[in-house]
């Protein structure tokens, strides 16, 4: 078989491994500092996407600033989602899903109502494709690896050294020694909400352009997202990161030599297998009380 | 000489009112919202086996899917060896059941949130099996073609009426079992469990063995809604048990009550009598029923069935906040 395909399907896993590791960002944040699992999360996608499809194609923006309009709109919506639903969940996960799964619909039935079914269409930002020593692969999908990686490597330094990335650190890892400690645990929740948001909005934003704008995406998101941050271990960032470039390469490799539902059954079947080994994930530690 | 009821007989009275009204109503009301009222016993039956699994202190993310293992299971069977009603329900329970017995024995063993997540993985693989394996299940189309059930030579055809009398045996036999079930001795090591494991396990209880004869239980019966399901549309499809169908399971018994043995019957009453008559209003319906969910859990956390007590404290509160302002004012 050709070896260039095999790259092929390489580069296909990372940039499929980035888009998924920009919404397991988010999920993992708010498990870990807000104590609720977002099951809206991939709406939270879609709806990055929406925007920033409302903003370039509706009012006609330049593409890069809506996706940043988009960033900051989603983000400030999570802002909101982490008063209005999550904060009375902290810790009661049955009824944090719930309320997600509320949210989900509202999402759902108000960007239906706003902007009807059909999907929307971005339309190619960057044409044409790039020959990288045999490896074709079209501009923009280079664009949205980089994007993935950049934004990545970025949260990783951000979390690392920080003020705020370690104070959110602490509150993850133990809640009330970080309070006593000072940290506000209000304003730690919120800045994760709004980071894991804004990240996931940025993910709708440049997929948008090769995926097209449609709430079916969502449901797929999401479920890559719970795969990455169970086979990672929630509560290590760096973990889920891995597993999600893990689950891209899955994907990948089995969409281009065998086919697109086994790939998903090996994704889910890795996830059972880490579980039944490691519950807490490859890299998680015990949480207390989920 | 005034009537005097204990609290049990009470009970006794109420159900038996609304058991005559239940068997009565369809009579009276058009096609469809007989099937309504199907569409409510289904879920009801449903949702009250997801409750019956969390009284052992665990939840799970993929109930549909259950029930679509059994009613590939009566589908398969229908339409490839045999044509028997009575059959196809029992082999749906059967299959579903025995299913969950075998992967509950290697997933009951890991913590709660993950053993949801396994069984919505469970869901999804199932689902995609279903897709690929076309020779068997034919794909993303479905079993299609099952004829109605015919009981007794008396065949079902397309009126609604004798399948909602079907499903409410369905749900009366489930609930009867699990109700009693969770009445027993076993019941009392599941909440034993389900609030305190450590202390159960000490106590020598085998938490796993009884998690596993939960979750197989709960399984079985959704097996037998799913077998009746496969008879009331007429086909399987994969489409029909997806996560989001889990999902809805879930919020049924959670918006009636987790800790009420009606929760589950009274939510999915609720919700999908809520969804089909906002259904007139078909453009903002949805924005009305994710609002209401989102109210309810948030005012209610308990569910519905707290709102007697709810209300009673928080006019209590009103009271007193009166009375201070009165007593301030003199």
């Amino acid at each position: 078989m050709d070896v260039a395909l095999y790259f092929q399907a390489l580069l296909n896993g990372v940039l499929l491994g980035s888009l998924i590791s920009l919404v397991v960002v988010g999920l993992v944040l708010v498990l870990g500092v807000a104590r609720v699992f977002n099951m809206a999360h991939g709406h939270v996608l879609v709806m990055g996407a929406f925007v920033t499809w409302a903003f370039y194609i509706s009012i006609g923006i330049n593409y890069w600033l809506a996706v940043i309009i988009a960033m900051v709109i989603v983000g400030m919506g999570g802002i909101v989602l982490e008063r209005f639903p999550f904060r009375r969940f902290q810790g009661n996960l049955i009824a944090g899903i719930v309320a997600a799964v509320g949210i989900m619909m509202l999402i759902e039935s108000g960007t239906t109502q706003a902007w009807g079914t059909e999907t929307k269409i971005v339309g190619s930002i960057w044409a044409g494709s790039t020959d990288f020593f045999g490896v074709v692969m079209s501009n923009w999908r280079w664009v949205i690896m980089g994007v993935g990686l950049t934004m990545m490597a970025g949260l990783a330094v951000y979390m690392q050294r920080s003020k705020m990335g370690k104070a959110m650190r602490a509150s993850a890892s133990d809640p009330e020694a970080a309070a006593l400690q000072g940290i506000n645990s209000v304003t730690v929740s919120r800045l994760a909400m709004f980071i894991g948001c804004a990240l996931a909005a940025i993910g709708g934003g440049i997929m948008a352009p090769i995926y097209g704008v449609d709430l079916a995406m969502a449901m797929p998101w999401i479920l890559k997202g719970i795969l990455a941050i169970v086979i990672g271990g929630p509560g290590s960032l760096g973990g889920c990161m891995a597993a999600a470039m893990v689950l891209g390469l899955t994907e990948s490799y089995f969409t281009t030599f065998v086919n697109p539902q086994a790939g998903y059954i090996a994704m889910f079947g890795m996830l059972i297998a880490v579980i039944l080994v490691k519950p807490w994930g490859l890299f998680g530690r015990p949480m207390p009380g989920l | 000489m005034g009537l005097h009821f204990t609290r049990k007989q009470l009970i006794f009275v109420a159900l038996g009112v609304v058991a005559v009204v239940v068997i009565a109503l369809p009579q009276f009301l058009s096609q469809y919202w007989v099937m309504v009222m199907v569409m409510m016993a289904t879920a009801s039956a449903l949702a009250y086996g997801f409750r019956f699994l969390i009284t052992t202190g665990r939840f799970t993310m993929g109930h549909a899917c259950f029930a679509g293992i059994g009613g590939y299971a009566a589908a398969l069977l229908t339409t490839k060896v045999v044509e028997n009603f009575w059959l196809a329900l029992l082999m749906g329970g059967l299959v579903a059941g025995l299913v969950a017995l075998g992967i509950g024995a290697v997933i009951l063993r890991v913590p709660g949130l993950m053993f949801a997540i396994i069984t919505m993985a469970v869901s999804e693989i199932f689902r995609y099996l279903v897709i690929m394996w076309r020779s068997l299940s034919g794909g993303i189309t479905g079993v299609l073609n099952i004829k109605s059930p015919s009981i007794a030579g008396f065949n079902f055809g397309i009126d609604q009426i004798p399948y909602f009398y079907l499903i409410l045996g369905i749900l009366v036999v489930s609930v009867v079992v699990m109700y009693r079930m969770e009445r027993s001795r076993i019941g009392l090591a599941f909440h034993a469990m389900r609030q305190n494991d450590p202390l159960a396990q000490h106590l020598g209880i085998n938490i796993f063995r009884y998690r596993l004869l939960c979750f197989s239980v709960a399984c079985f019966f959704a097996g037998f809604v799913g077998a009746f399901q496969a008879h009331y549309w007429h086909y399987v499809s994969p489409a029909t048990y997806t996560v989001m169908d889990s999902f809805m399971v879930f919020i049924y018994a959670y918006v009636g009550g987790l800790m009420f043995p009606a929760g589950p019957i009274v939510g999915s009453c609720l919700l999908v009598g809520l969804s089909e008559g906002l259904r007139m209003a078909k453009e903002i319906a949805p924005l009305f029923y994710g609002g209401i969910l989102i109210l309810v859990i948030f005012w209610l956390p308990g569910g519905i069935l707290t709102l007697p007590q709810e209300s009673r404290t928080q006019w209590r509160k009103v009271r007193t906040f009166f009375a201070r302002v009165r007593a301030r004012a003199s």
